[in-house]
């Protein structure tokens, strides 16, 4: 039995700090993937707690066909896709598009060569939050939660071949939007 | 990067699973082929990559903090309230191992549609509401209590100050405005009963020796059979009109509520009954009234012809009966009275001589002030005509005459039927019986408004084993002229009924004549003095000739009323007035003491 299907056992028993355990094993994990679905910090946190919290009332139906994390993202996920149809938010795009404002017009080096990590970071996540959200989950999925494409299919309940076109296509819309951004990557990079 | 197209072909999507490890032996193999020759796919590969690896290096962020205790909390406070609302779902709710079956569901209020569709349900459904209950209150009442709307409405306040409750009560002369025990309330339409009377009446008139009060208490729980009380078993326009000179005359000493006892009338046809009733135990005119609203709608009579011939007679002419045998030769003959021999209790029993004097005291005021005699004729046309022409050459007896109508603003009950006009038509025809100077006749003595359903309606005479309560039928069915009932009291109405004629003669309830002594007939045929017409008829002759007052028609017979009445039929009401001056009321001996 693995860690998780005897902590699930341990909080189906009446042990509550088993699913405690289970919490803090996966909540920044989902909390990471959230936040750039969501493209909020808040959202993605008050998210996760609803994804646990609904995860310990619904345990019982879980019945171990799918890794515990799968079963999770695929609460989490859907209660994000609600928080984003009630509010139709676009995370911090806004706030993300004032950093990219200092993005070359002429052709010029005008960024510093010291261009630190974090402003490539908020450059794709800039990107990352304009995408469509299916598109967006789907990137996320993969690269940074690292799920095959047979656990994307769980998580998001679709066909492993839809999964691959899905992603494909989602590549190639982030390199669209990241065309002009890795432009500067391209300057940092030569220098 | 790449400013190709996004549009590529199956192969490209191989690609991407290529970077992801994502494809078979084959593919991978095929892919490799392609990627070793084409330098497009290698691009594209390659910005795949720098896309993905661009992604992947994200920093990785946190919390922060330990949401476990919070979210250990909350999930205990959402659980049990989770496990009521699951034992109300199916158990395949519960199978479920899919975590979209643990997905929130989604109220309809989150949307501000749902609020619209919301407000547009409740406003539709307050305006259902407020149209329904701006129906007309007609529409929800019965069909005859619908119609005495109008008539219910334009009604004053009694002198109880209960305008909007009109009741027809039957009270002790001591208490002329209390409640009734027995007492048919209406209000709106709406009957009311108080059935508290049930309990004080019907035991009384259970009660054996009392003058057949079992008798006519059985009857009259019974239902058809019984004779229906002066009120209640009326019809409904009868019952409401009764009500309007309850309130028009509510300021007459001698109204309903200040009449004496005895105003209470639960008389059978086919039988002596006991009328009036001191003990006012009108259980059974309540329970008849119930059943009397049942018939109510049958009850309606057919518009006929009415006429009015008002005729100055000798004194003597009103006693000898002259009247009386014109009718009879035109076949219109006394029917046998159900025989009162004086004021009795609800039950049947005898009222006490001191309130019987009381209460012909009260009556022979009024007929010292009215003197005024009349029957109600119903019968063919040619037979009207007979008889008025007889009347015209009695001049002996009958001074003057005068043949007229009436005025017919009262007629709200049938205006399709549009009796005016055809009353205009046949006193044209009839009016040439007229000679001399018509009597001024008392109009408080006439009640016009009841010439419609004076046939008809229960509060008026009905013919001791008349053809129709009798079940005599068919041809000579009359019943002979005088006779007498077994306390030897004459009768007082005629009814004759020829094949499918309708030859009827009724007494109205009148004031009285004066120029007759209380108690004394004014001929062989008439009895005791008649009541006064209407409501306040019932009480007057309930308390002076109870014999003649207010006897019922069973509802059987209304029915049947109506089923023979025909437009060729004429209602003549015989208004016969004193020439002379009248004498002294009554004796000393019949006086009040």
């Amino acid at each position: 039995m693995s860690d998780d299907a005897s902590l699930i056992a341990a909080t189906l028993a009446g042990d509550t700090a088993a699913f405690g355990r289970l919490v803090q094993q996966y909540q920044d994990r989902l909390y990471n993937s959230l936040l750039r679905v969501l493209g909020s910090a808040e959202d993605a946190a008050d998210i996760v707690q609803d994804a646990f919290v609904q995860a310990y009332v619904k345990l019982s139906s879980f019945r171990g066909g799918s890794a515990f994390y799968t079963w999770l993202y695929r609460i989490a996920f859907n209660l994000a896709m609600s928080h984003m149809r009630r509010h139709h938010k676009k995370a911090s795009l806004d706030e993300m598009k004032t950093l990219v404002g200092a993005e070359p017009t002429d052709g010029q080096p005008t960024v510093e060569t010291g261009l630190i990590e974090q402003e490539r970071a908020e450059l794709v996540h800039s990107a990352l939050t304009e995408l469509s959200f299916e598109h967006r989950q789907i990137i996320v999925l993969r690269e940074i939660d690292g799920c095959s494409y047979e656990e994307i299919a769980e998580i998001l309940e679709l066909p492993v071949g839809t999964v691959r076109s899905r992603l494909f296509r989602a590549r190639l819309e982030m390199r669209d939007l990241l065309t002009p951004r890795l432009h500067v990557e391209k300057i940092v990079d030569t220098r | 990067m790449s400013d190709k197209p996004s549009n590529y072909d199956l192969d490209d999507e191989l690609l991407s699973a290529y970077l992801d490890g994502e494809l078979s032996a084959d593919e991978r193999a095929a892919v490799e082929a392609r990627l070793a020759t084409d330098p497009a796919a290698q691009q594209l590969l390659h910005e795949l990559r720098l896309v993905s690896q661009s992604v992947q290096a994200l920093p990785t962020e946190s919390l922060g903090r330990d949401l476990s205790e919070d979210i250990i909390r909350r999930a205990r406070e959402a659980k049990p309230a989770q496990a009521a609302s699951a034992t109300t779902k199916t158990s395949t709710v519960e199978d479920r191992s899919r975590p979209r079956d643990t997905m929130p569901k989604i109220t309809i209020f989150n949307s501000r549609r749902a609020w619209i569709w919301a407000s547009m349900a409740l406003a539709a459904g307050l305006l259902i509401m407020i149209v329904q209950s701006g129906d007309d209150r007609e529409k929800k009442l019965p069909p005859i209590a619908a119609r005495n709307q109008e008539g219910a409405q334009i009604q004053p306040a009694d002198e109880v100050g209960q305008p909007a409750r009109r009741e027809i009560s039957v009270s002790d002369a001591s208490k002329p405005t209390s409640p009734s025990p027995a007492t048919v309330a209406v209000d709106d339409g709406v009957y009311e009963t108080k059935v508290d009377a049930l309990g004080t009446a019907m035991p009384a008139a259970e009660k054996p020796g009392e003058g057949g009060s079992g008798r006519s208490s059985g009857v009259t729980r019974n239902g058809a059979a019984a004779g229906p009380p002066v009120a209640a078993a009326s019809p409904a326009p009868a019952l409401q009109k009764e009500r309007e000179e309850i309130m028009l005359e509510a300021g007459d000493a001698s109204s309903t509520r200040t009449a004496a006892p005895g105003q209470a009338f639960d008389k059978r046809t086919d039988s002596p009954q006991p009328t009036g009733g001191l003990s006012a135990s009108g259980g059974s005119q309540v329970i008849a009234a119930e059943k009397q609203k049942k018939s109510e709608s049958i009850a309606i009579p057919n518009a006929q012809q009415f006429v009015v011939v008002r005729v100055v007679a000798k004194p003597d002419a009103l006693k000898n009966g002259s009247f009386e045998r014109l009718l009879a030769d035109n076949k219109l003959e006394f029917v046998p009275q159900p025989a009162q021999n004086g004021p009795r209790s609800f039950s049947g029993g005898k009222l006490p001589t001191t309130l019987q004097s009381a209460l012909k005291d009260q009556v022979s005021n009024n007929v010292e002030r009215r003197a005024v005699d009349m029957v109600l004729v119903e019968a063919p046309a040619p037979v009207v005509e007979s008889c008025l022409a007889q009347l015209n050459k009695n001049e002996n007896d009958f001074l003057s005459i005068a043949v007229s109508e009436e005025p017919q603003s009262h007629d709200r009950f049938d205006a399709k039927s549009t009796p005016a006009k055809k009353l205009a038509v046949t006193s044209k025809n009839l009016s040439h019986f007229s000679r001399g100077t018509a009597p001024p006749v008392q109009e408080e003595t006439i009640d016009l408004r009841k010439w419609y359903y004076d046939f008809n309606k229960s509060s008026e005479f009905a013919p001791k084993g008349s053809p129709r309560a009798g079940g005599l039928g068919g041809e000579a069915s009359a019943t002979s002229g005088v006779e007498q009932d077994a306390n030897g009291d004459k009768k007082l109405s005629y009814h004759l009924q020829l094949g499918s004629e309708v030859r009827r003669a009724r007494r109205i309830e009148t004031w009285g004549v004066n120029n007759r002594q209380a108690g004394e007939p004014a001929s062989p045929e008439l009895s005791s003095p008649k009541p006064p017409v209407g409501r306040a008829a019932g009480s007057q002759s309930g308390a002076k000739t109870p014999s003649q007052s207010m006897s019922q028609r069973p509802s059987n017979e209304q029915a049947e009323a109506k089923a023979d009445s025909n437009d060729n039929d004429l209602k003549v009401l015989f208004v016969f007035t004193a020439a002379e001056a009248p004498t002294p009321s009554a004796p000393p001996d019949n006086r009040p003491k």
